[in-house]
Formats: C-alpha cells, sequence, structure tokens
C-alpha cells in the first residue's frame, strides 16, 4: 500500500476505534465540547483585541485638535458624569464658524441648549435625558467607543456658555490615546487580557489535555498493541488524528456557527453592560477564520503529542508512565515561594502579571502534586481497607496507588476550578470594597442633603432660579472650605438658617447644630473624618460668584429626598455649564470606583465562564475513569450482588482525592494571595465560599461517578472477544 | 422410610431465548446434579453463553424454567435474584475478568467480602484456596502469567462455597500446558468441593473431561454423540 493509501486506511481505522474503545462515546463528546470551547475562547481573545483596538481608534478620533484662538473653529470641554454606579463623559461643544467640524458621530450641531446622547445613556431613564437640556437625537455608532458607551454631547445656552474654561480646537482626531471615554472607567486591555488567559484560557486549555487523555488506560494498551504490530510513530499518529478528527472538526464548526451572530451585529455580553461593536467584530474576521481553523489542527496536534511515546524496554503500564515526570514535582515549591517572594521583589507596574503568571503556573503544578501525594498514600490506604474488609478503600487504595497521573487528571480540574475562582472573588472583593463602603454611606444619608460642585466659571450663577427650579421648600447653602482649620462653612441668610431649625449666626461662624435630621447626619459624618461644619450668615449668590471652589449644599425644609438628576439639570441652567451632584459629605469618595465596579463586573463574567468549563471537564473526567471501575468491578458486583461497592470506591477514589485536592488548592491561593492588599477577612470568605463549592462539586462528581459505574456494572455481560 | 429426594443443583427445561427473530435457544434442558461436571459445546454463536446468562439470570428467557437449587431463578425479583446468585453461583470467565492492580488474594477475598463474610474468614479462604490451586504472591494480578491468573479467577468462584460452579471458555486465552493445570483444576471441584460444574468451550480436550459432554444444537442440548 503506497503512503497516501495507508494514511487513508489509518485514518479511517481510528475513526472506526473511536467509535468502539472504552470511553470512546465520552471522549467523543469532551474532544467535541474542548474543541468548540478552545475555539471560543480564541474567538473570544480575537474580538476583545479587536475591540480594544477599535475602541482606541474611535477614541482618537473624536479627541479634538487644538487650536490658537485665531484659528480654532470650535470650542470643547469634557467633564466627568455618573449615573448609578457608573462613570461616563459629558463634553460640551460650541461651534465658532458655521463651518465648525462636527464631532464623530454627530449628524448637526445640535442647537443651544441641547444635548446628544449615546443610546445607551438615553435607554438609562426619563430623569438622564434632560439633565443636560433638551436631548436630541443620538450619537451613532462611529462616535463611540462601544454601542453601549455612555456619552453626551452638549450645547450650553448662551447664559451658562463658558469659553474661558473650554478648548479651542480646529478639527478632531489624534494619534495617541486620550483619556476620555469608556476605556477610562473599564477594565484596561492589559488587565483583561491577563485576566482572560487565566480564567478563560487556562480551562480551555486544561479541556483539551484532559478530553485528549479521556479513556487513556485502555488507548494505551492500544497504542502498545499497534506499536507491537510494527506501526511506526507516524501510523500511531495519523491512526490516533483519525479517532479525534470527526469530533474536533464538529467542535470547531459548532464553534464558529456560536461565534457567526457576532459579525452580523452588535452584540450584547451578559453581566458587564459591554457591547460588541459589530465592525470591530468584523474587523478580526481574518483572526476569527484563523482560529476557526488553527485550533482544532493544535487540538489534534495536543492529542497526538499526548500519546505516551514508545519507550523500547519500557513497561507499557501506568507504573511506569506515573514515574516519568516526577521533576515536575520539583518545580512546585518553586513556583509558589517565587510567587509570594517575587511578587514583593519585583518593580510595582510588574507585580500584578508576576502574581498572575506564578499564580497560574502554581494552580497549573498543583494537579499533578495532589496526584503525587493521594498516589503515595495509595498502598496504606488498600492495606488499611484490606485489614478491615473495606471493598471499597481496598479497590480504591490499589487503583490509586497505580500512578500519580491518573489521579493529577482526575482532581486537575477541580484544583484548577478552585484557584481561579477563589483568586477571582478575591480581585472582585478588592475592586468592589470602596464602592461598597461608598454605596453604604449612601444609602446611609440619602439624597435629603445634596451638593452641587463645579470646575468653571460661576460668576454668572443664578442661585435663586436654581431653588425655585426644585420646588418649594429647597434651599441652596453655598458651601467653603478652609483646607488649614479642616472647617467647612456653609452660607445662608437668616431666614433660611431658621427655617433649618439654626440659630442665625448673626457674628462669628457657628458649629452647626440642627434639627434637620439629613444635615445632622451630614455633619456627623463629615465630624467623623475630622471636618467641623459651621454656619455662617452671608449671600448665597455672592458667596457662589466669588468662590474659588464653588460649591452649594440643596436640601428641602421638610428633609424629603432629592431627585439627583433634577438638582443636576437645575444646576445646569442656572449654576456653571457643567456640574457634578452628589450625596453631601460624599464628595472626593467616588472616584476610580467606577472602574473597579466595571473590573469586577469582567473578573465574574470571565471566572464564571471559566469555571463552568472546568465543570463540564471535571464531571468528564471522573465520569471517563469511572467508566472503567464500573467494566471492571461488573464481574464481582454481579456475582455478588452487591451494587454499593461501586459507592465505596467512588468515595474513596474520586471524593476523598479531590477534597483533599480542593482544600490544597485553597490553602496554595490562601497563601499565593497574600501579596494581593484584600482584607483577610474577604480572602477567607472567598476561599470558604469556593472551596466549600469545590467540595460540593466533588461529592456531585463522586455521586455521578459511582452511578456511571453502576450503570456500567449493570450491563456488564461476560464477552468472549 | 424413604428420604426426600435431593433435587438438581441446576435444572433448565424448555428453555427459549430469541434476539433479533433469531433463536438461540428453542427448549433446552439440562439437569446437572452436586458433584458432577457438564460441558457444552457448539460452534459460535450458536448461544453457549446465552446459555450462561440465562443460568446466571443475566438475561430473561422467553419461556421456560432455569432452577437453581430448586429455585426457578427467572421469576425472582432482582434483589432476590442477586441474592440467591451470591449463595449458590460462581462463575470462571474466560478472562477472568480480575482487577489487575490487586493482588490475587484481595482480588478473591473481595468476592467473600463483597458477600457479607467476615475479614478474617475471607482472607483466610483466599489464602487457602491460592495455596491449594499453587498460585504464587505477587504484588499485582497483573504481574501473573494467563494460567496463573485463570487459576485466581476459580479460586475467586470457589470463595464462596457455590453449589454451582459456571465456566465460560476458561482455557480459551491459554496454551497447552496451562490448559492441561486449569482444566485439572476445574474438573476436580465437583469432587472435592461437591459442587455442579457446567463448562461452555470449544476445546473437545477440555470437554471430554465432563461426565456428560453436550452439543448445543439448534437452539438444544444434545448429547455429543447424537449432534454428530
Amino acid at each position: 500500500m503506497n503512503g497516501g493509501g495507508l494514511r487513508r486506511t489509518l485514518l479511517r481505522t481510528g475513526r472506526a476505534a473511536s467509535r468502539s474503545a472504552e470511553a470512546g462515546r465520552i471522549r467523543y463528546f469532551a474532544l467535541f465540547a474542548a474543541t468548540a470551547v478552545a475555539v471560543l475562547a480564541a474567538c473570544g481573545f480575537l474580538l476583545a483585541a479587536s475591540s480594544f483596538d477599535g475602541r482606541t481608534e474611535r477614541s482618537q478620533a473624536r479627541w479634538p485638535q487644538e487650536a490658537d484662538t485665531g484659528s480654532a473653529t470650535l470650542l470643547w470641554r469634557a467633564t466627568l458624569a455618573s449615573v448609578d454606579d457608573r462613570q461616563y463623559d459629558v463634553v460640551y461643544i460650541e461651534p465658532l464658524t458655521p463651518d465648525a467640524p462636527l464631532p464623530p458621530g454627530l449628524s448637526r450641531w445640535p442647537r443651544p441648549g441641547e444635548a446628544v446622547l449615546s443610546p445607551a445613556l438615553k435607554a438609562v431613564g426619563p430623569q438622564v435625558r434632560e439633565e443636560y437640556g433638551r436631548a436630541e437625537g443620538t450619537i451613532a455608532p462611529d462616535g463611540l467607543e462601544s454601542p453601549s458607551e455612555y456619552f453626551a454631547y452638549v450645547r450650553p445656552t448662551a447664559e451658562r456658555l463658558d469659553p474661558e474654561e473650554m478648548t479651542g480646537a480646529s478639527g478632531f482626531g489624534v494619534s495617541w490615546t486620550p483619556s476620555l471615554g469608556e476605556h477610562m472607567y473599564n477594565f484596561g486591555s492589559k488587565e483583561f487580557h491577563w485576566a482572560y488567559l487565566a480564567l478563560v484560557g487556562l480551562p480551555a486549555g486544561l479541556f483539551v489535555v484532559i478530553a485528549a487523555r479521556v479513556g487513556a488506560a485502555a488507548r494505551d494498551r492500544r497504542t502498545a498493541v499497534l506499536t507491537a504490530l510494527g506501526a511506526s510513530a507516524g501510523a500511531r499518529a495519523w491512526f490516533t488524528v483519525g479517532e479525534a478528527v470527526l469530533p474536533v472538526a464538529l467542535g470547531a464548526s459548532a464553534a464558529a456557527v456560536a461565534v457567526a451572530p457576532v459579525l452580523l451585529t452588535d452584540t450584547p455580553l451578559p453581566v458587564v453592560d459591554f457591547v460588541l461593536y459589530v465592525a470591530d467584530a468584523r474587523a478580526a474576521l481574518p483572526g476569527l477564520v484563523g482560529a476557526v481553523v488553527g485550533v482544532p489542527l493544535a487540538v489534534l496536534a495536543a492529542v497526538v503529542l499526548l500519546q505516551p511515546r514508545y519507550r523500547p524496554g519500557a513497561s507499557t503500564r501506568p507504573v511506569a508512565a506515573g514515574r516519568r515526570r516526577e521533576w515536575m514535582l520539583w518545580l512546585f515549591p518553586v513556583a509558589l515561594f517565587g510567587t509570594v517572594r517575587g511578587t514583593d521583589l519585583a518593580p510595582y507596574d510588574l507585580r500584578l502579571p508576576v502574581l498572575a503568571a506564578g499564580s497560574v503556573v502554581t494552580i497549573a503544578l498543583l494537579p499533578g502534586v495532589a496526584g503525587a501525594v493521594v498516589s503515595a498514600s495509595g498502598p496504606a490506604l488498600a492495606r488499611l481497607g484490606a485489614a478491615r474488609g473495606r471493598v471499597g478503600m481496598l479497590v480504591a487504595g490499589r487503583r490509586l496507588a497505580v500512578g500519580a497521573r491518573p489521579v493529577a487528571r482526575l482532581v486537575a480540574a477541580v484544583v484548577v476550578a478552585v484557584g481561579l475562582a477563589a483568586q477571582g472573588q478575591i480581585a472582585i472583593s478588592l475592586f468592589t470594597d470602596m464602592s461598597d463602603r461608598v454605596e453604604a454611606v449612601e444609602e446611609h444619608l440619602g439624597t435629603s442633603v445634596v451638593q452641587v460642585s463645579t470646575t468653571l466659571s460661576t460668576t454668572t450663577a443664578d442661585v435663586a432660579s436654581f431653588e425655585s427650579d426644585l420646588g418649594p421648600g429647597v434651599h441652596a447653602l453655598a458651601v467653603t472650605r478652609d483646607p488649614r482649620s479642616g472647617r467647612t462653612d456653609l452660607v445662608a441668610d437668616c431666614p433660611v438658617w431658621r427655617d433649618l431649625g439654626v440659630e442665625c449666626p448673626t457674628a462669628a461662624p457657628a458649629e452647626l447644630r440642627t434639627r434637620h435630621a439629613g444635615l445632622a447626619r451630614a455633619a456627623e459624618l463629615e465630624r467623623s473624618v475630622g471636618v467641623r461644619l459651621h454656619a455662617r450668615t452671608g449671600d448665597v449668590s455672592k458667596t457662589m460668584r466669588t468662590s474659588e471652589e464653588p460649591s452649594l449644599v440643596a436640601l428641602a425644609q421638610d428633609g424629603r429626598q432629592l431627585s439627583l438628576s433634577r438638582v443636576h439639570r437645575a444646576a445646569n441652567t442656572h449654576v456653571a455649564m457643567a456640574t457634578d451632584v452628589q450625596v453631601f459629605a460624599m464628595a472626593g469618595t467616588f472616584g476610580g470606583s467606577g472602574e473597579g465596579i466595571a473590573a469586577g463586573r469582567w473578573l465574574e463574567l470571565l471566572s464564571v465562564a471559566g469555571v463552568l468549563v472546568i465543570v463540564v471537564v471535571a464531571g468528564v473526567g471522573a465520569v471517563a475513569q469511572f467508566v472503567r471501575t464500573g467494566r471492571e468491578l461488573g464481574p464481582v458486583s454481579v456475582l455478588s450482588g452487591n451494587g454499593r461497592v461501586y459507592y465505596a470506591v467512588s468515595v474513596w477514589s474520586l471524593l476523598v482525592p479531590t477534597a483533599f485536592a480542593v482544600c490544597a488548592a485553597v490553602a496554595v491561593t490562601w497563601y499565593v494571595t497574600t501579596p494581593l492588599m484584600a482584607d483577610s477577612a474577604d480572602r477567607l470568605s472567598a476561599l470558604s465560599a469556593v472551596g466549600a463549592a469545590g467540595l460540593a462539586c466533588a461529592a456531585v462528581m463522586a455521586w455521578w461517578g459511582a452511578r456511571t459505574a453502576s450503570a456500567a456494572g449493570l450491563v456488564w455481560r461476560p464477552r468472549n472477544d | 422410610m424413604t428420604s426426600t429426594p435431593v433435587p438438581p443443583v441446576l435444572r433448565l427445561s424448555e428453555v427459549v431465548y430469541g434476539v433479533s427473530g433469531r433463536s438461540l435457544l428453542a427448549g433446552a434442558d439440562l439437569t446437572v446434579p452436586a458433584g458432577s461436571s457438564v460441558s457444552v459445546m457448539g460452534p459460535s454463536g450458536s448461544g453457549k453463553s446465552t446459555l450462561l446468562m440465562c443460568v446466571m439470570g443475566l438475561i430473561r428467557p422467553q419461556s421456560g424454567r432455569v432452577e437453581i437449587v430448586g429455585q426457578d431463578v427467572t421469576r425472582l425479583s432482582a434483589r432476590a435474584l442477586a441474592a440467591h446468585r451470591r449463595r449458590h453461583v460462581g462463575m470462571v470467565f474466560q478472562f477472568g475478568e480480575l482487577l489487575p492492580e490487586l493482588t490475587p488474594v484481595e482480588n478473591v477475598m473481595i468476592a467473600s467480602l463483597l458477600a457479607g463474610d467476615a475479614v478474617t474468614e475471607a482472607r483466610s479462604r483466599a489464602e487457602s484456596l491460592l495455596t491449594r490451586l499453587g498460585v504464587p504472591e505477587a504484588t499485582a494480578t497483573q504481574d501473573l502469567s494467563g494460567g496463573e491468573r485463570q487459576r485466581v479467577a476459580v479460586a475467586r468462584a470457589l470463595v464462596n462455597t457455590p453449589e454451582l460452579l459456571l465456566a465460560d471458555e476458561p482455557t480459551g486465552a491459554l496454551d497447552g500446558e496451562q490448559r492441561e493445570a486449569v482444566a485439572d483444576l476445574l474438573f476436580s471441584t465437583p469432587r472435592e468441593h461437591g459442587c455442579a460444574l457446567v463448562v461452555v468451550t470449544h476445546d473437545p480436550m477440555v470437554a471430554g473431561r465432563a461426565d456428560l459432554r453436550l452439543h448445543l444444537h439448534e437452539g438444544r442440548l444434545v448429547q455429543a454423540q447424537e449432534a454428530r
């Protein structure tokens, strides 16, 4: 037979063998699912990279090209705003000439007092739509970093226009990445790529390895037979490819079908409030095609390379195979201590990459160590079982003693899941800790006392109109701060003070004592951070117009909650071109948490995806191993009429090793995450939750494995083949 | 005074079983008293293994009776059948079907442990049987030769002192010398243990050692000479 004919025959024979092999159907499913997951993971990475690129390009395209007063055709000023727990940018624009270039995404210049919002911001609700003036139209996708971006262009009214504080520009588009837009409040590309590789890439890679080795015991024996028949390494590889090619091809096709919709329309992602822009997805098309073709080839290569090599003179039994890579065990303590100490010693910018990479390596090596420990305790377990007449212990002990690698494969998925989930949870707790505190204080204070501040000019501020816009009984007090003495004065005239139940301070400012519940709470909170509130009598408008850091406090006499958006709208109309409205006593505490919340949500999405993959991996691994157990115990259990033996064996060979591995993973993760700034209680709570989930997963695996073995044992029949 | 007649260990009456329109057992009859042996021969696919599976209760015949120690196993519930099989039946498979990682003693004693025996009794019976059968001590059963493994399988089948011992091609995978040794061992068990033995085999030499040599011919068990 010529070479091509032989290859075709080997491929065909391999395909036929895959159907009849032990655990053949499980391996078929595993390879199918692993390839699909690997292709999806690669496509996800490429789409993310393309999305980052596209967002950067659009961000660059909308930043103004600064110009001198003489040549400027428009005025431009970006300000920060927030809604719910999300920060975003509001850009104030004003054309100076009739031919002033439009910012990307706008089809016409808004009229004075009009605002053009992004579709996502507009969809937040009616309260946001009117905050900046009349909302007219929406910003087109080419003017936004992503369709989910919150962004607004506002053309101020003539009264509020503040040319002094705006930048003159002659057009749009720069070559550097500006500090404006969604990317400022979201996961950065470097952090995202690291998190993606650890939380999605590693599980996907693990799935491929586990799938390639499902039913390894029977297949290794078959490889030995092929070798004995004179099959070369190449022939064995073609045979192995024949076994795997169909499920791998189907898996890649399924993934391609699953990814295709992102090329047709904008795709919202769950959890993270992010929409993938179809244009970015299409830009990634060549890479996606490469992934759909290349990843399955890589999976096939892995399947071939992960077959044990033929070693003349060596036993083909697992005992010998298990001893081959003991040197890898020595890498574990190096990786463990290297990660913790290396993070301390690394330059500040490299700490996160060092910690992330070290954690991934440590967790990847841990299953091998857990396997070696469990395997080494196998003989003692078997002796104990034999002495006490416990069949489950006896069989499991002997099975575990055969080799560390089958045990490592068994526990790998759960160990990696626990490690990743725990690290993800700890990182999320890091990001969300601050915003949780802010939220708690906000809830405590409510919105009965809100602060309006601005960095823009308030020389024409009209406080009386501002008050009257907010309805009857609402007062506005000016705020002045003296950073040297730590004193903050609230300025109002006597009728207002009396209205609020405060004795009118006639001469020097007096420490604020009020019956107004909201103001009293705010004063108490300020006192707790060393700021004392004083009441001073004065003209609010005058104080606002002359203050270097103008700021107002708005509150209702009856203590009712105020609408932040209504206050914002009134402030933008009457106080300054752009204002910031927050719960009083919260000013300055909100910065940075928007990014943290977004990062936390991304981590949540990625770790859920990764852990879901791993749960499937763990199940596939456990079931595949127990098909063999069921077949081998079949004769004994049939003759003895004892089906409980499967559950006993499962407890000792699945539950106990996995529970041990979970505990080891929790302990190692605890140690590895010590360089993180997370609170010990947060780490403990995250690790306890993940550890408990891991143990529950181990119990389900053990039950599932026993059930599979029991089912395999029930259908066992003597075969005279 | 007349004594109650002892029922045969195994009695098959008019056992019928077919699959996919093909009749494998078409009214098979067989009676095997304690202390005697029967061999069943027949071409591949003639229904020999099906016959053994009917006896073990792994498949239910479409009609007829399969009595083991006076009990028709075709009418037993799954739980009662498992208990009856555990008490009265032992089986030797063609490839031993042993757990390769366990020692020979452990392979034999787990059958006894699973039947509910105490560990000391199970161990001592397993060791004694293996010594009598001449199985060398080994760390793992997978290190034994084919003949030795088959002797371990015989020991496992005998450890619960069954009244009925079934053997499915017990020498099929063995060479001449080992085949002789295993055959000697099997056919000595009815005399030594007082059990009934049914051996399904392709091997005329092995079949020739049985007290009664039967042939599965067109779904019926007939004396070897009749079949020719």
